[in-house]
């Protein structure tokens, strides 16, 4: 367990410094300096802006950032020019259930009330069934937002639909309106209630008693050009997440072509017929990695 | 006239004797009664207790099955509240003249079923501490908003009916009962505002009555079927149809009918008001529960039929659990015993009885509420992806103690309302007359220009970085690479040459091209991409990729993975890619949109609908206030 999470950190280290621009060059390990014809000093980091402008950030910076949580109201704003996507390759995934606990792990969730979901399914009888990872699919006709009575759940800019817990007052409305089930409430105190972290929608931490949560993309994550949890904690690359207007989107060892992923693997949205225009893509599940392996501890509901 | 005096009170007339009796009397059977609702109620505060300490995992509601009894409670109780334009307004502006003692309690049971549908939807919700964010934070594109609204607006117009229709008898209370206590005497005295009977004070209150039942039924129709929409607006299975509304109105005329008779029944027998709730009035109203339930009957099959005919996905798994599964035995109860069998039964003369009649009504009444019970939990246990990973009490759903507790008491609440409401107003009206002058009244009807072949050299110099490394690789040389750009017509090639320390080209060198993205390196070109012996290698950039404002991107070249070189990255940015506007613009009016971005339409409509509704309340209101003012008649005839 100790290795997993050091190994996942190496990589998530690994990529941040291959996101943030100039600095790129070499792997974690230190090998060789990190050299670049834009970089002066070896603890500034060159990072793109959102409007194409190369701007030298030192590191203590980047840091400071990642220690900022955004306020509720400054959530309310997605971040600028940015429109999240996730495609969900079907055809990798053997339910090894990381992303779930790296999921819990960050969201401080017990398992009994997870956002993300890996769902054994299967078509019809005589197809094979598959393992689907179902998070929040934040719809670009959002049932949930639609029906909040007082705006506690919304929809931003950046497409991604947020909960402001702080807000919330319990109606369930949401998860009524939910066709995907994607959402879960604090029906009791959650574990973390009375730990000292000052609350973000873009953290969903902490969890408040008689409120709801879900999947929320790690906003928190995609501030620092990181890429969400569950995507990085992946062992098989499952899942691809990016920015649509960029037209790209990468697991973490792999960036692809959006438009070209989904057009080569016939990527479809589920259940493209209710009109929610999910921003989560899922790519059929032909040519496995793995082959399928129904393990007890997924029991079937009704 | 020793029969007419009545622990010391005096009355003038058998009627005034028997309607009044209630009002001053204080028998051991009502305290008894009021003690048996009173410890449902503590019993209901204890469980309401548990689940404000506790939060809403007291409840045995979890994920999946998010809305309980508490929800079905609320539609019975909202359902109910429907009975009081029921009779104070299609039955009295048809003219059914026989119906007219029914109408002060088809208005009590209205004021509590409302009061009562209203407090369980607070103890439905999470945090009932943020209750009023519904208004802070207010919402118009919510249907939850609409129903807020709509159940204030019904709760206001319902107090308001039954003020109206008992205010005379108010005066007469208070000018004529002499044996109640003094805080009685005052409360009749507020409450009577100045009302002296006069012909003008009269006039204004049959205005006032008219406009009240004319108006109440567009919006008792409006409160079940914005109801119903807190489903109809959702995909849920059985939820997700078009016949909701209607088929919610109807069940409520048919509860509410139900109800009527059962509060007849008690009303008559302990009240002793048998000489005017007559077996005419049971057999009328057996009558009229058996219409209603033929138009609820209609719309179940309507309900039902399409669904189960065509048994589509998770809407052909409910239909089955609710026909043959587990649900099977609740289902054909409420539709039999709760809905054929009554109409059977009722159509028989001989049931439309008193006593018969109560027990049929009873069970349409407790068919009602199952039926709300059916219509709330099994949908939302059959959700489009399959419940998994769970904890296993995700997939039940048994009401707790509390939760009993607090839908009974939510009940004992109800019939203590009503009681007190008899207790202090009058149950049928004293004077036969003094609704007559209404009578005659009733008339009121309603891409890239591609230059010239361009050649841009960059030449990036590099300086040779001393190497730190410990390990010693003296046998690693340092490489530079010089990067071109060519645009010719439609393509874009990226010319990379890789010269070593001493300015040779180097051949047999794999480099890798890369355009920044958010989340990492999007690769172009080949898998790989070898220089030629001149050095050369020419890697084809996308023509459609996306780049910043003015088309920029990033483009990456690394060398990697050489055992003769050392790594390399070259990042320079080109406008090549295709501009796409950061266009933040403002969040289009919509839906899902904030509150200050809801559609034009909606806003007009469900402003103009509540503008309409409270001008009238407070029309209703300044009337009132007019006839209090004994001398305002006098000065101010225009009005």
């Amino acid at each position: 367990m100790e290795n997993k999470t050091s190994k996942t950190d190496s990589r998530r280290d690994f990529l941040r410094k291959l996101t943030s621009g100039g600095a790129v060059a070499a792997s974690g390990m230190a090998l060789y300096s990190l050299t670049s014809c834009k970089n002066k000093s070896e603890d500034k980091a060159t990072l793109l802006t959102t409007d194409g402008k190369l701007v030298q950030v030192s590191d203590s910076e980047i840091q400071a950032l990642e220690e900022r949580s955004v306020s509720p109201a400054e959530a309310r704003q997605g971040i600028p020019g940015k429109k999240f996507v996730m495609v969900v390759d079907l055809g990798k995934c053997k339910n090894a259930k990381k992303c779930i606990e790296a999921c819990d792990k960050h969201h401080n969730l017990t398992p009994d009330r997870p956002y993300i979901k890996v769902l054994k399914m299967q078509d019809n009888e005589k197809s094979s069934p598959y393992w689907m990872p179902k998070k929040c699919f934040q719809c670009d006709n959002p049932p949930c937002v639609k029906v909040c009575p007082v705006g506690a759940t919304y929809k931003r800019t950046d497409g991604i639909v947020l909960i402001d817990n702080e807000r919330c007052i319990g109606c369930r409305f949401c998860m009524a309106a939910c066709p995907y089930s994607a959402r879960v409430f604090n029906w009791g105190t959650p574990p973390d209630e009375d730990a000292d972290i000052t609350y973000s929608p873009e953290t969903s931490v902490p969890s408040e008693v008689g409120t709801v949560g879900k999947c929320d993309f790690c906003p928190d994550m995609l501030r620092m050009n990181k890429l969400p949890h569950c995507v990085t904690s992946c062992p098989n690359g499952v899942i691809y997440f990016g920015d649509e207007i960029d037209d790209t989107v990468s697991n973490g060892e792999q960036t692809v072509r959006l438009s070209s992923l989904l057009k080569d693997k016939a990527g479809y949205r589920y259940m493209e017929e209710l009109g929610t225009e999910p921003r989560v893509y899922y790519l059929p599940p032909v040519d496995r990695l793995f082959p399928f392996e129904n393990d007890s501890d997924n029991f079937e509901g009704t | 006239m020793k029969d007419l005096k009545v622990k010391g009170q005096q009355f003038d007339t058998r009627r005034e004797r028997d309607v009044l009796r209630y009002l001053i009397s204080n028998s051991r059977g009502d305290k008894l009664w009021i003690g048996v609702l009173l410890f449902f109620v503590v019993l209901g505060l204890i469980g309401y207790y548990r689940q404000l300490k506790f939060g809403l995992i007291v409840t045995a509601m979890r994920d999946y099955t998010s809305w309980g009894i508490y929800i079905s409670n609320f539609v019975f109780f909202v359902a109910a509240s429907l009975v009081g334009s029921l009779f104070s307004s299609i039955l009295r502006l048809n003219k059914n003249e026989w119906a007219r003692p029914l109408i002060r309690v088809s208005e009590m049971i209205a004021v509590a079923a409302i009061i009562c549908a209203a407090a369980i939807i607070i103890v439905d919700m999470g945090r009932p501490d943020r209750f009023l964010y519904v208004i802070k934070y207010l919402r118009i594109q919510s249907p939850i908003i609409w129903d807020v609204i709509i159940i204030s607006t019904y709760l206001a117009i319902s107090l308001l009916m039954l003020y109206v229709s008992v205010l005379p008898d108010l005066a007469f209370c208070r000018d004529r009962l002499t044996v109640i206590p003094r805080w009685k005497k005052r409360f009749y005295r507020l409450l009577a505002i100045n009302w002296e009977n006069n012909p003008k004070q009269r006039e204004i209150l049959a205005k006032i009555s008219l406009i009240l039942a004319v108006s109440v039924l567009p919006v008792a129709f409006a409160i079940h079927t914005i109801t119903s929409w807190l489903f109809a607006t959702t995909w849920r299975p059985g939820w997700d149809s078009t016949n909701l509304g209607p088929y919610f109105v109807s069940g409520a005329f048919m509860t509410g009918a139900a109800m009527i008779i059962v509060a007849m029944f008690f009303i008559r027998k302990h009240l002793n008001l048998k000489a005017y709730l007559t077996d005419i009035h049971f057999d009328r109203m057996g009558k009229l529960l058996v219409l209603l339930s033929l138009v609820y009957l209609y719309f179940n099959i309507n309900e039902y039929l399409g669904p189960s005919f065509k048994m589509v996905g998770v809407e052909g798994e409910h239909i089955t659990e609710l026909f043959v599964g587990k649900y099977a035995p609740m289902y054909w109860f409420v539709q039999v015993g709760g809905l054929i069998l009554p109409i059977v039964l009722l159509i028989i003369k001989k049931f439309r009885k008193p006593l018969p009649m109560m027990v049929i009504s009873m069970f349409v009444i407790v068919g009602a509420w199952l039926k709300r019970y059916l219509i709330v939990i099994p949908s939302l246990q059959h959700p489009y992806l399959p419940i998994q990973g769970v904890d296993e009490s995700y997939l039940h759903y048994y009401p707790t103690w509390e939760e009993w507790a607090i839908t009974i008491s939510s009940v004992a609440w109800f019939l203590l309302i009503v009681t007190v409401l008899m207790k202090i107003f009058p149950v049928i009206p004293i004077h036969k007359e003094s609704t007559k002058g209404q009578q005659r009244k009733n008339k009121l009807g309603r891409k890239k220009n591609v230059n010239p072949a361009l050649m841009i050299l960059c030449f990036f110099s590099l300086s040779s970085i001393p190497n730190f490394s410990a390990y010693g690789q003296e046998a690693m040389q340092d490489a530079h690479i010089e990067l071109a750009f060519e645009e010719i017509d439609d393509t874009q090639k990226i010319v990379a040459t890789v010269y070593d320390s001493v300015n040779m080209p180097v051949e047999e060198v794999d480099l890798y091209f890369y355009v920044k993205r958010t989340f990492g390196l999007l690769p172009i070109g080949d898998v790989f991409n070898t220089t030629d012996e001149s050095g050369i290698v020419e890697v084809e950039f996308p023509v459609d990729l996306p780049g910043g404002e003015d088309g920029q991107v990033m483009i990456v070249v690394k060398l990697m993975e050489s055992d003769i070189y050392n790594d390399l990255t070259l990042e320079t940015t080109k406008n090549w890619g295709v501009p796409t506007s950061l266009d933040v613009s403002e969040e289009q009016r919509s839906l899902w949109a904030a509150a200050a971005n809801a559609p034009i339409p909606l806003v007009i409509i469900t402003s103009s609908i509540i503008l309409a509704m409270w001008f009238m309340i407070f029309y209703i209101i300044y009337m009132l206030i007019k006839i209090s003012r004994k001398n305002g008649l006098k000065i101010d005839d225009t009005l």
